[in-house]
């Protein structure tokens, strides 16, 4: 009966270490696929990510896009993101605020400031997004304070009867004060 | 700043009735975070206690929620946790004031109800939040901090996972291989019938008498000593796991005993391949 029982337990753990190798040896080939697309992406050339790929595949291609300014691209990648570590999450919407802050310089510079102010509002809502999936992002943090320089939310006067906090609209205005100049 | 300085004071005077209406609770305390040294991005924890009599409970309802309540201000998550003597709830607020001088904000409170019908105001705080550049520093292109720099996948994990199931693969398939007398561990002396079924495959068609002796032979190994027809009973209680083939085994010995003993020279083998086959599988745990 022992015999019987070690021969079975012993065939369970056979098979059973087996499909753990069968499985590593995937990940490990999936993970060298990712990479690959990592490198290609980070090389300049497009990749896209597979089903199911690592976020850091989107990660990657989000950050392609969003340096060239491909942002409606980057946009639908996020979703992508879902369920990535914090900091990952965090640079990429960074890197679409980025792009949209150079666009929006590149506004300013040209004096067309109703083009650069949206752009830069959307910028603060990336880098709003970066600092709410990690806190701690000290470049998003910079950031966002150098775009709210640019374009302040200021509060709007109080709207009368409207008591309810949680009912009462987002008070948000931007402006554009004054002109920045722009490095020498 | 002008512009924002009618608006802190209407902040102050709807978080004015907090501090009364905590006061006047006396079973709600806050632990408030810190007052000073936060930047613009960060999460400030505010925990509060709420004591309550038996068998009340707060309005989940009447809970703050979740959202941005205040152009510079999100109330981030809100949960709660029974304690002893009542609640505990934990709110985590984000502050995004991009202020350009050290400034005071204020969080403001926030009423709740209770399930016997009374109201209550979680406290609000007052915190100083510091601009993270200098304040003469121009906002130009050239102060915008880089992209992130991509992230490769770490393949060591999957490696070291690799590894170790192959090892326990090898490590198993060696046990198994022992277990069964496999390859190098043939010559096992335990396996005496494993031993004797591979020999006696081997041996030539016309050697009857050595296909019986070598089964014989792996009897005596497995009984200690040497196993005649009578001790088969013994043989039986020591290795009850042979108690199937019974019948098969006492019919062996007769026949062993008349061809060895008796008269019937001419005796056929019969089964005694197959049956040294099955032994083999009973002792390794096969049948």
């Amino acid at each position: 009966m022992t015999r019987r029982l070690t021969f079975a337990a012993l065939v369970l753990a056979l098979l059973a270490s087996l499909a753990a190798a069968a499985r590593f040896g995937h990940a490990i080939w999936l993970d060298a696929r990712d990479n690959a697309a990592i490198r290609a992406l980070a090389g300049g050339r497009d990749a896209q990510p597979r089903e199911g790929a690592d976020p850091r595949v989107a990660h990657a291609r989000i950050l392609y896009l969003a340096w060239r300014d491909r942002l409606t691209e980057a946009q639908e990648m996020l979703p992508l993101m879902q369920g990535a570590r914090p900091d990952l999450q965090s640079g990429a919407h960074y890197a679409i605020g980025n792009a949209r802050m150079r666009l929006g310089f590149q506004n300013i510079e040209t004096s067309r400031f109703e083009d650069a102010e949206p752009e830069i509002a959307l910028a603060k809502l990336a880098y709003r997004a970066a600092l709410q999936a990690d806190p701690g992002d000290r470049d998003a943090k910079v950031n966002l304070d150098l775009a709210m320089r640019l374009v302040r939310d200021l509060p709007r006067p109080e709207i009368e009867g409207e008591e309810d906090p949680e009912t009462r609209p987002r008070r948000l205005w931007t402006d554009l004060p004054g002109m920045p100049r722009g490095a020498p | 700043m002008r512009r924002a300085a009618p608006t802190i004071a209407l902040i102050g005077l709807l978080a004015l009735p907090g501090p009364v209406a905590a006061q006047a609770e006396p079973g709600i305390r806050a632990e408030n975070p810190h007052g000073y040294g936060w930047w613009l991005g960060d999460v400030l924890v505010q925990r509060i206690r709420v004591g309550l009599p038996e068998g009340v409970a707060i309005d989940p309802a009447s809970l703050p929620k979740p959202r941005a309540v205040d152009y510079w201000l999100d109330l981030r998550e809100v949960t709660s946790r029974e304690i002893p003597d009542g609640i505990e709830l934990t709110l985590r607020w984000q502050n995004f004031y991009s202020a350009l001088e050290p400034q005071a904000r204020e969080v403001p409170s926030a009423p709740i109800r209770l399930t016997d019908g009374t109201e209550a105001h979680l406290p609000g705080f007052r915190f100083v939040t510091s601009p993270i550049r200098p304040l003469a520093a121009p906002s130009t292109p050239d102060q915008l901090l880089p992209d992130p720099v991509y992230h490769l996948i770490d393949p060591n994990p999957n490696r070291i996972g690799l590894a170790a199931s192959g090892l326990a693969a090898l490590v198993s398939f060696l046990a198994l291989a022992w277990h069964q007398a496999w390859g190098p561990f043939r010559r096992r002396a335990d396996r005496p019938f494993t031993r004797a079924a591979r020999l006696i495959a081997r041996l030539p068609g016309a050697d009857a008498t050595g296909r019986r002796r070598q089964l014989h032979r792996a009897f005596d190994a497995a009984f200690g000593r040497v196993l005649i027809g009578a001790d088969l009973p013994q043989f039986l209680r020591a290795r009850p796991e042979f108690q199937p083939v019974a019948e098969r085994l006492g019919a062996f010995f007769a026949q062993s005993d008349a061809a060895f003993f008796g008269r019937a020279q001419d005796l056929s083998d019969g089964d005694v391949a197959p049956l040294a086959r099955d032994l083999a599988r009973i002792e390794r745990g096969r049948r």
